[in-house]
């Protein structure tokens, strides 16, 4: 059963948790300290003219302008499309394919017949698509979506097959020996055992599925955050691009962290999230 | 403080002492919560003897095997290999692991794992190979030499870890209870094989384990860890001659007795406040 | 549950011919759809597939292969491979520096999440739009999942085989080229294999956003100009580039990293 893993699978579940929880106040002093670091040699690049002030800027502006952003509507509206898109496409993505990839992987011949059209499409970058779907769609939402759920449909559906084939064959001897009715067997025996890997595939795809909404923004013009940033490299407003930029990042630092954090909720029973890793 | 028996009573030339312990105490922990686990272990090994440590679980054995290989420090104590205090791993001395399949490397040939810890040195590659084949003909391992690791057996892998600390050629091969893992059959050849390699390489070997029978049948010296925090209860000589057999020795009478011995001094209640 | 294999048999297939069947019978069965009914409905978004082929080999072989598909390869190769060797090199050291990891690790995160459309803006300011924006993107971009992967894969060297390099006092480099990397392989490979995907979706935006050639501009150029045939056939193109770029990698994966499949198999089979 396992001679015909999947491509592309992740075998290993949680991330590791980078170090214990800050050993004492001395770690937490070493972090602060490299990223104040890190800000004041952005600073001085800009300010020793190191790089082109027409194309950085410098950090001060940036983090005030941002702070100005944070407190106007439209900042939230933009953060508000970003999200939309993001979830929408997130959402049916995951719909589709895990039911659509367990169905695949508990059978040997569906696994076979869908490995070489998986394998292919999953290559085929969901920008090369942008063209198409904006023609199609236009700069909207559905667009967005459309091209987050052709991106990371792929990713998701490799998950769940990997997942239903790796179902320990002695929890199914015993679900079988035990005459477990179907539904309970869905329940008590498929689902928890998919859900480590579906998972993992789920904060692949989180974070896959925010960088094609900001791509789908910034190229095609739909609403949300890339078009912000594009207007404003258009209109030359650096600081304000600059507060993007770190929009963006904060995005997707939250949407990883928040995804480990519900990953370890809900999975707590799994080896790999019970035991810390050496740290 | 135990003092350690004297293994010879004679004086023996001190260039003759490979391991030379004295008031080693290791606790782990800082101060508030530190665990004592060895509190004052002291003993000695001379050249060529064959030293079996046994002692109940958790009585730091494996801890004390770490601090002879210099891979742990301990807390207080000193430790002499060759007249030498050591303070990180010595020159000479060779470790099998307990766990054989992760102590291997298995991107490398059995070969290749044998010869890793003499590309440090001078030799050319030929000599290196030439070493490591005379290791693994000792341990009847000629014909795994292209084979990786997990393509053998337990016992196959642990004779390529024994190999490899022979084609070290060192003084002395500390051994953490190196046949814990594997099945009885393969347990007895691998203890046979330890005991003509000791005959052979005259070489010094420290074996920790918790199996009494074993540490009786290999040993010249049954040293004793008990209590917790861990001392040297006894050092039990061990005469049952230089030829052993698995079953002949095992049904003298010496050895029958030498087993009670040592099984009494472990569950005696450890002796303190000397 | 597949047939024996009866090779005096003729009315039953072996089994391997049954083998490719079930591989290839669904793409074979979705390519006939495409093509029957893009030709049955065309529509100006979807031209038959027989006119996409058809312009398919008029155009990319090889003229345009040779203008278009090379300088992107070109570009893809030089920048993933920046940043390769520059992700597995700090990898390695951070892997191997608990405290300086430790301290590093939030800031990077933070630059990590950065997505790497959103500085795309700065990189063309800074260099424009020629070949030095798309390495240079594509290297940053390729950077983090291997300096991830490769610190994660450092540390999680088996312990029992530090304490063996340890005991044998194996010098560091030896340490580092028969112990540390070997251990960490898998683990590379895996960022890696993400930095590939990364580095073709860079390659195509950064082209279509910069111009100045490249099949990522081709392809935004067509749908410009409302060239929908052509647009399609490139957009084959970048799906075969990307499939084509993934089974190497899977093949020198493959080999490179051959005794990790055979142990993991092994253990999977003995259950231990």
């Amino acid at each position: 059963m396992t001679s015909r893993v999947f491509p592309f699978a992740r075998a290993s579940v949680a991330p590791p948790r980078p170090s214990r929880r800050a050993t004492g106040m001395l770690a937490l002093v070493g972090q602060a300290g490299v990223a104040l670091a890190c800000l004041l040699l952005w600073h001085l690049l800009v300010a020793w003219q190191w790089v082109p002030s027409s194309g950085v800027a410098a950090p001060l502006p940036a983090l005030a302008r941002w702070g100005e952003l944070l407190l106007t509507a439209a900042y939230w509206q933009v953060l508000g499309h970003t999200l939309a898109g993001w979830f929408i496409g997130l959402a049916i993505s995951v719909l589709i394919a895990v039911p659509l990839g367990v169905a695949i992987g508990l059978s040997r011949f569906l696994s076979d017949s869908a490995r070489f059209t998986i394998d292919f499409l999953r290559t085929v970058p969901p920008v090369a698509l942008l063209p198409v779907v904006l023609l199609l769609l236009g700069p909207t939402l559905t667009m967005k979506v459309t091209l987050i759920v052709v991106g990371t449909l792929w990713p998701m559906l490799i998950q769940s097959i990997y997942a239903a084939s790796q179902i320990d064959p002695v929890l199914r001897d015993v679900a079988q020996s035990f005459r477990l009715p179907r539904g309970h067997r869905i329940r008590f025996l498929l689902l928890p055992s998919v859900a480590p890997f579906v998972a993992t595939g789920l904060r692949i795809a989180a974070t896959v599925s925010l960088l094609l909404s900001v791509a789908g923004e910034y190229i095609g013009g739909a609403p949300g955050l890339g078009a912000a940033l594009g207007s404003a490299e258009q209109s030359g407003n650096l600081p304000e691009m600059y507060a993007y930029i770190l929009t963006a990042a904060t995005l997707g630092v939250a949407i990883n962290f928040g995804f480990i954090v519900l990953q370890r909720q809900l999975l707590w029973w799994h080896p790999s999230v019970r035991t810390a890793p050496c740290g | 403080m135990n003092h350690a028996h004297a293994i010879h009573p004679a004086s023996a030339p001190a260039a003759d002492v490979v391991f030379q312990v004295e008031g080693l105490v290791h606790r782990y922990g800082s101060a508030a919560d530190a665990r004592r686990i060895l509190d004052g272990v002291q003993f000695e090994v001379r050249r060529g003897d064959f030293v079996c440590f046994v002692g109940p679980s958790g009585a730091g054995k494996s801890t004390l095997l770490r601090c002879l290989a210099g891979l742990q420090t301990p807390t207080a104590g000193q430790i002499t290999f060759n007249g030498t205090p050591v303070t990180e791993p010595p020159q000479g001395l060779a470790l099998v692991f307990q766990d054989y399949s992760r102590s291997l490397m298995p991107w490398l040939t059995v070969l290749d794992n044998v010869t890793l810890p003499l590309r440090a040195g001078s030799l050319t590659r030929r000599q290196r190979d030439e070493q490591g084949m005379v290791a693994l003909e000792e341990v009847g391992l000629a014909k795994a030499v292209s084979q990786y690791p997990w393509q053998l057996s337990g016992g196959m892998q642990q004779r390529v870890a024994i190999a490899r600390a022979l084609a070290y050629r060192p003084v002395a091969v500390l051994m953490d209870e190196p046949f814990a893992s594997v099945d009885a059959q393969t347990r007895a050849d691998l203890e046979d094989l330890m005991l003509s390699v000791r005959k052979h390489l005259g070489i010094s070997v420290l074996l920790v384990t918790h199996d009494i029978d074993e540490a009786v049948y290999l040993s010249d010296k049954v040293c004793v860890l008990s209590g917790s925090p861990a001392k040297v209860a006894a050092v039990i000589d061990v005469n049952l001659g230089s030829e052993r057999d698995q079953i002949t020795t095992k049904a003298t009478r010496e050895f029958a007795e030498l087993r009670t011995k040592v099984y009494q001094t472990i569950r005696r209640p450890a002796a303190v406040k000397q | 549950m597949v047939a024996p294999f009866r090779p005096h048999s003729p009315m039953r297939l072996s089994r391997r011919t049954r083998a490719v069947l079930v591989e290839v019978w669904l793409p074979i069965v979705l390519v006939g759809l495409w093509w029957v009914l893009s030709a049955r409905y065309p529509s100006i978004y979807s031209p038959p597939l027989q006119e996409i082929l058809r312009l398919f080999r008029e155009l990319w072989l090889f003229e345009h292969a040779r203008t278009d598909l090379l300088p992107s390869l070109v570009n893809l190769v030089l920048g993933y491979l920046l940043g390769l060797i520059a992700g597995v090199a700090l990898g390695t050291w951070l892997g191997l520096s608990p405290r300086l990891n430790r301290a590093l690790w939030p800031t990077l995160e933070f630059v990590r999440a950065i997505p790497g459309v959103a500085i795309l803006p700065v990189f063309v300011i800074l260099l424009g739009v020629g070949p030095a924006m798309k390495v240079s993107l594509i290297a940053v971009g390729t950077f983090w999942p291997i300096l991830l992967n490769a610190i994660d894969g450092v540390r999680s060297v088996e312990p029992t085989l530090r304490d063996v390099a340890a005991s044998f006092r194996i010098p560091l480099k030896h340490r580092l080229l028969h112990i540390v990397l070997p251990a960490a392989s898998p683990q590379i490979f895996s960022g890696a294999r993400i930095s590939l995907s990364v580095a073709v979706i860079l390659i195509v935006v950064s082209e279509m956003v910069g111009g100045n050639g490249g099949i990522g501009y081709f392809v935004r150029s067509a749908e410009r100009s409302f060239a929908i045939p052509e647009m399609w056939s490139g957009i084959i193109v970048l799906g075969l580039m990307g499939y084509v770029l993934n089974t190497l990698f899977r093949l020198l994966e493959s080999r490179v990293l051959a005794w990790h499949r055979g142990m993991t198999t092994r253990t999977q089979r003995d259950g231990r």
